[in-house]
C-alpha cells in the first residue's frame, strides 16, 4: 500500500497541480491516475472519499482528452474537486 | 577530451617551465650578445695594442740600429782624443822645456804640435757630441712610442676584463638555461606521458560509450558523437544528434538497461513524451488483451472503478460509463503491471462495438 492516509494522496495531487505549468495537460492526468487509480488498494479511499474517485475519473479522462480546451475544462474542474477534497475531507 | 587534474597540473608545469626556459633563452642570448660585444671591442684592442707594440719596436730597433752603428765610433773617438790629448801634453812638456833650455825654435815647433794635438782632440770631443746627439735622440723617439703602446696595452687588459665578466656571465646564463631546457623537458615528457595515459583512458571510454550505443540501436552517423551516462544501477542514458553537443537542443535519447534492453528511444528533434517508450511488444499486446477482457466482462456493470482482474501481477482497474466526449457507452481500464511500476496503460473500448478507442502506456509522475 503506497498511502498511509488521504493527506499523502492529497500532497502528491497539490504538487502535481501546482507543477501542471510545467507539462502537457493530458501528462498531468497521467499523473493524477498514477497516483488515484494505479496504485494498489487505492478502492479502500473511494469508499470514504467520493471525491477522490471524481478526480480519479477527472484525471483518466484528462490522460485521455486530445482536445486542449476540455483539458482546460477538465483540469479546472479537478482543481475545484481537489480544493473540495481538502475541506471536506478533512485533509 | 573528459577533463584531468593531473594532466591539467602537468600541462601547467610544462607552460611554467616553457617560460622559464625561454627567458633564460632570452637570458642566454642577451649575454651571448654582450659577449660578443666585448670580443669585438677586445679584439679592436687587440689590434691597437700590436700596432702600438709595432710603433714601438719599430722605434727599438731604430735605437738600437743607431746605438750599435755609432757606439763603436764614439769608443773610436774617445781613443783617439785620448791619444790626442797624450800628445799633446807631451809637446807642451817638450815645448817647455825646449823653452827652459832657451831653444826658441824647438819651443814654437813643439807647440806648434801641442796645439795641433789639442785641436784633433778638441774636434773628437765636437764629433762624439754630435754622436751622441744622435744616439739621445733616436732613445728620445724610442721613449715617444713607448707610452703609446703603455696606453693601448692597459685598453686591452681593460677590454680583456670586460670580456673575461662577459664571458662568465654568458656562461653562467648558459648553465642556467641548460638547467630550464632539462627541466623543461622532464615537464613535458611527463606531460605527454599522461596525455598518452589520458588518450588511452579516453579512448577506451569512448570505445565503450560507442559500444553501449552501438548495442541500443544508435544510427552510426551518430557513434562517435554521443553523450552517455551510466547510473549504479548499470542503466544507460545515450544522447546525441543535438545542436551543437550531443545532448544540445533537438537532441534524441536512448536508454538502455543493465541487460541491454533498450527502454526508451526518441530520435533527433522528435517530441518528448511517454510514446517514446519501448515496449515488449509482445507483453503489451497480452496486457492490452487482459485489459479488452476484462472490459468485456465487466462492460455493462455500472457503479465506481473497480478491480476486475488481477494474477498477482498484473491488475485491471474498469469503470463502464457514458462517454460525454465520445458520446458513447464506454468501458476505461487502467492496467497496472507489477514490473513496471512507473507507468500504466491506458484502454478505453467502446461498449457499442468493442473497438479500442483509446489504448497508451502513460508514466504516473
Amino acid at each position: 500500500m503506497k498511502y498511509n492516509n488521504i493527506n499523502q494522496i492529497v500532497s502528491e495531487l497539490d504538487v502535481i497541480v501546482e507543477q501542471a505549468d510545467d507539462s502537457a495537460l493530458d501528462v498531468v492526468g497521467s499523473k493524477i491516475v498514477g497516483c488515484t487509480i494505479a496504485v494498489e488498494g487505492i478502492e479502500v479511499f473511494y469508499s470514504k472519499y467520493t471525491i477522490l474517485e471524481e478526480i480519479a475519473e477527472l484525471g483518466a479522462d484528462l490522460e485521455a482528452e486530445k482536445d486542449h480546451k476540455h483539458q482546460k475544462a477538465i483540469f479546472a474542474i479537478i482543481k475545484q474537486k481537489l480544493r473540495q477534497l481538502k475541506e471536506l475531507g478533512n485533509a | 577530451m573528459a577533463k584531468d587534474a593531473e594532466l591539467d597540473r602537468l600541462k601547467a608545469a610544462q607552460d611554467s617551465m616553457f617560460t622559464r626556459k625561454q627567458d633564460a633563452y632570452n637570458a642566454q642570448d642577451k649575454a651571448w650578445q654582450a659577449r660578443s660585444r666585448a670580443r669585438d671591442i677586445l679584439n679592436n684592442a687587440h689590434e691597437q695594442k700590436q700596432r702600438a707594440y709595432a710603433v714601438q719596436d719599430a722605434s727599438w730597433r731604430a735605437f738600437e740600429s743607431v746605438r750599435s752603428s755609432l757606439g763603436p765610433q764614439i769608443d773610436q773617438l774617445n781613443s783617439q782624443q785620448e791619444r790626442a790629448f797624450e800628445n799633446m801634453k807631451q809637446a807642451f812638456e817638450s815645448a817647455s822645456s825646449a823653452h827652459s833650455s832657451r831653444d826658441g825654435a824647438g819651443a814654437r815647433r813643439y807647440a806648434d804640435q801641442g796645439q795641433g794635438y789639442k785641436a784633433e782632440a778638441q774636434s773628437c770631443v765636437a764629433r762624439r757630441r754630435q754622436l751622441v746627439d744622435q744616439i739621445r735622440s733616436a732613445r728620445a723617439s724610442h721613449e715617444s712610442a713607448k707610452p703609446g703602446f703603455a696606453r693601448a696595452k692597459e685598453i686591452f687588459n681593460h677590454a680583456k676584463a670586460e670580456f673575461e665578466r662577459a664571458k662568465a656571465t654568458h656562461e653562467a646564463a648558459q648553465a642556467h638555461f641548460k638547467r630550464a631546457k632539462a627541466d623543461f623537458d622532464k615537464a613535458s615528457e611527463a606531460f605527454k606521458y599522461r596525455l598518452e595515459t589520458v588518450k588511452a583512458a579516453n579512448k577506451k571510454r569512448k570505445d565503450e560509450k560507442r559500444s553501449i550505443a552501438q548495442r541500443a540501436g544508435v544510427p552510426s552517423r551518430y557513434l562517435d558523437d554521443v553523450y552517455v551516462s551510466t547510473d549504479s544501477s548499470g542503466k544507460s542514458n545515450i544522447y546525441f544528434g543535438g545542436v551543437g553537443a550531443p545532448d544540445g537542443p533537438g537532441h534524441a535519447h536512448y536508454c538502455i538497461d543493465s541487460s541491454g534492453k533498450v527502454t526508451y528511444r526518441r530520435d533527433p528533434f522528435d517530441p518528448h513524451g511517454s510514446h517514446n517508450y519501448v515496449r515488449d511488444t509482445a507483453l503489451e499486446a497480452r496486457l492490452t488483451n487482459t485489459a479488452i477482457a476484462a472490459a468485456l466482462r465487466a462492460q455493462d456493470l455500472s457503479g465506481p472503478r473497480a478491480v476486475q482482474y488481477h494474477d498477482g501481477t498484473v491488475t485491471v482497474n474498469i469503470k463502464s460509463g457514458y462517454s460525454i466526449r465520445l458520446d458513447q457507452p464506454v468501458t476505461d481500464a487502467i492496467v497496472v503491471d507489477r514490473e513496471h511500476p512507473n507507468e500504466h496503460l491506458h484502454v478505453i473500448l467502446s461498449s457499442v462495438d468493442g473497438s479500442v478507442v483509446f489504448s497508451e502506456w502513460r508514466k504516473n509522475h
